[in-house]
């Protein structure tokens, strides 16, 4: 679960930054490396509340810029539909474990804004939810384009 | 002795006074000070027992950091901490980022299971700075994510013994693969040394670990009951490339607020040296009739105000230095020669009359110091010049001879006074009297030096002062007749002032302003 991080007010972020990232994930272990990455590219994280994260510092938002989830099996990509479902299908981005079944990972290309294929560098990983943080618009799902296989792959 | 509180004191409290307002920031030791100002990465290793005053110095050190400010508490919530500490704003328009590690629940057993899961989002190249991240309790992963690399910051863990024990004890430690808590440590520092951090870490207890050589710098607080009276102190036991010319340093919780006391330096103050001419003593009250304005708030917060017809009794050690007492004293006797009132001094034979004269000179008429004062002492009046010469109680030529005139002349003098209303103040020491008497061949025993204290109040005009060391058997006589009795102790430099009768806490002597040359900060 991640640690809650309190900044009452002004402090020396950049509230302006503040966005929310939802964290898709079924399996906390995973769930816990993926935080330890965001937090290791000094992205901070503050738990909004299972599955929601919110990363920078700053007054909780109502927002959710992405939703970052991963999937290695049928039962995770319905975890992971089902989260943006109940979010309202914000800009999402899948990280899709090389093993899992392809009729799983061809649902998954369909509903993610953005899919990586794992494993992954962790730079990698890092700057591709940067990109999504940076340029995703809020809360719209950009019309499908067929996924270009590789490790990163913008729809 | 009368008590009187701070409401009955037109004087403010120091931290509202503009002549304190004007003093420098002096509550970290100077070595620390400097210390945390040089460039990053450092780290700084606190250890001491609870309650001897750790989280205090270290949110003092967040308060003179200037750059990012993290605290990671386990201990103190963050309403509490805007609570008792206001002065480090912490809150809406604060800029120290909290980050509360009293909930966490991720222990070392779900590291474990996510260093199990790291192949299955990371590829080999590049993942072990991820699996070294990963052994990091996660309140410090979120400093570490909160840290802006381009800028100096500070990150305080109180404590990291609470901290790394809760995270390790969630197990298995000691497995193949799996850190122990001194790895963890070297991790802790590893990442921090990645940008511009000061990382302090405390300790609850005070004892060595190897933490003590990973880290840059080292201090220990330590806190005692002396007598009854509660002493802390912060040793210094290493600050790389730094020189320590201080080891220790008592301080103070007063207030909320870390404040260390450097040793005092006595010598420009009193004897000689840069000596603000406006000294005068604080403000009298503006009721005082029939009592004696010891001339500085503090003194009058801690022990009340002198009474007219009373002794005060200051045992000091061999250690404590006369001017250190003159500086104590003085502003009573400028108060009451202000007021019009008489001044008798009879100091120890080692301080020139003339020294004495000469202070006084600088804020008084010699006139009026004619009139007001004067000084009893073997020296005598020996090289004094025309203007001092009616201040000085010359001794008759030669020894042996009855000084009966003599000692007259100085009762006759305290008997006058001035105004009706104007309190005398006598200050004796047992050295001098001694060394008079021996002059004079007179005798000398604690019952007829009790005698004649009590003959020189006996008028209920006067307050007397009496100085000497402690144990010395003059100053015991006055057990019954000493209406206050203090205690001044030397301590590294350092004096300590407290009151025997009545019962009081421990005060550290700290150099004063232009008002009053010195300040008393209570040991709590």
């Amino acid at each position: 679960m991640a640690q809650q991080t309190k900044t009452p007010g002004a402090g020396p972020s950049r509230p302006s930054d503040a966005v929310a990232v939802g964290v898709a994930v079924r399996d906390p272990s995973v769930e816990e490396v993926l935080l330890a990455l965001l937090r290791l590219n000094r992205m901070q994280v503050q738990e909004l509340g299972r599955p929601l994260h919110q990363i920078e510092v700053g007054p909780p938002v109502g927002r959710v810029a992405v939703v970052v989830g991963y999937v290695s099996s049928a039962a995770d990509a319905e975890y992971f539909d089902g989260v943006l479902r109940r979010m309202g299908d914000p800009p999402s981005m899948a990280l899709i474990h090389r093993d899992t079944d392809p009729a799983v990972v061809k649902r998954v290309k369909k509903r993610a804004t953005r899919v990586l294929r794992l494993p992954e560098q962790a730079q990698a990983i890092a700057d591709a939810i940067r990109d999504q943080l940076a340029g995703a618009p809020v809360a719209s799902r950009r019309p499908s384009k067929s996924p270009v296989p590789g490790s990163s792959e913008p729809r | 002795m009368s008590e009187i509180s701070s409401k009955a004191i037109d004087a403010s409290p120091h931290h509202d006074d503009p002549a304190h307002q004007e003093e420098p920031d002096h509550s970290l030791p100077s070595e620390l000070r400097t210390f945390v100002s040089r460039p990053g990465p450092q780290s700084i290793l606190v250890r001491g027992p609870p309650g001897s005053g750790k989280t205090t110095l270290a949110l003092g050190l967040l308060g003179a950091f200037s750059g990012s400010r993290i605290l990671i508490t386990n201990r103190v919530g963050q309403a509490e901490l805007q609570r008792d500490f206001r002065w480090l704003h912490i809150g809406p328009a604060g800029s120290i980022q909290v980050v509360d590690a009293e909930n966490r629940t991720r222990g070392l057993a779900q590291a474990v299971s996510a260093s199990h899961a790291l192949p299955k989002v990371l590829s080999q190249a590049g993942s072990d700075d991820v699996a070294g991240f990963l052994w990091l309790p996660e309140p410090v992963q979120a400093a570490y994510a909160s840290i802006d690399p381009h800028r100096p910051g500070m990150v305080v863990i109180d404590s990291w013994d609470a901290l790394v024990e809760d995270f390790m004890a969630s197990g298995p430690s000691g497995q193949r693969g799996v850190p122990d808590r001194e790895e963890v440590e070297r991790l802790l520092l590893s990442y921090m040394r990645r940008s511009d951090v000061t990382l302090v870490l405390i300790l609850e207890r005070d004892v060595q670990s190897q933490l003590d050589y990973l880290v840059n710098a080292v201090v220990s607080t330590d806190r005692k009951t002396v007598d009854g009276r509660l002493e802390r102190w912060l040793y210094l036991h290493k600050l790389r490339g730094q020189r320590i010319e201080t080891p220790g340093y008592p301080f103070s919780l007063e207030g909320s607020r870390f404040e260390s006391v450097a040793p005092f330096h006595y010598g420009s103050v009193v004897t000689g040296g840069p000596r603000p001419s406006s000294w005068g003593g604080e403000p009298r009250p503006k009721d005082l009739a029939g009592r004696v304005w010891p001339g500085c708030t503090d003194f009058a917060l801690a022990f009340g105000v002198f009474q007219a017809g009373t002794t005060t009794v200051v045992e000091t050690d061999s250690e404590v230095p006369y001017p250190i007492i003159q500086m104590l004293v003085e502003p009573a006797a400028v108060q009451t020669l202000s007021a019009g009132g008489h001044v008798l001094l009879i100091p120890p034979p080692g301080i020139r009359p003339l020294d004495l004269w000469q202070l006084f000179r600088t804020k008084f008429a010699a006139e009026k110091l004619a009139a007001q004062l004067r000084i009893f002492s073997v020296a005598g009046a020996e090289g004094v010049p025309q203007e001092a010469q009616p201040v000085m109680l010359p001794l008759p030529p030669g020894s042996g001879s009855r000084t009966d005139p003599i000692f007259h002349t100085a009762f006759e003098f305290v008997r006058e006074g001035g105004p009706a209303d104007v309190p005398n103040v006598i200050v004796r020491t047992t050295g001098g009297e001694r060394a008079l008497a021996q002059m004079l061949g007179l005798p000398v025993s604690p019952e007829n030096f009790a005698t004649v204290a009590a003959a020189y109040v006996a008028n209920l005009r006067s307050h007397q002062i009496v100085v000497g060391n402690s144990g010395d058997p003059l100053l015991m006589a006055l057990n019954d007749l000493g209406s206050l009795h203090l205690q001044l102790r030397a301590r590294q430099g350092r004096y300590f002032l407290n009151g025997i009768r009545p019962f009081t806490p421990s005060y550290v002597v700290i150099e004063g302003n232009r008002l009053c040359p010195y300040r008393l900060l209570r040991m709590v």
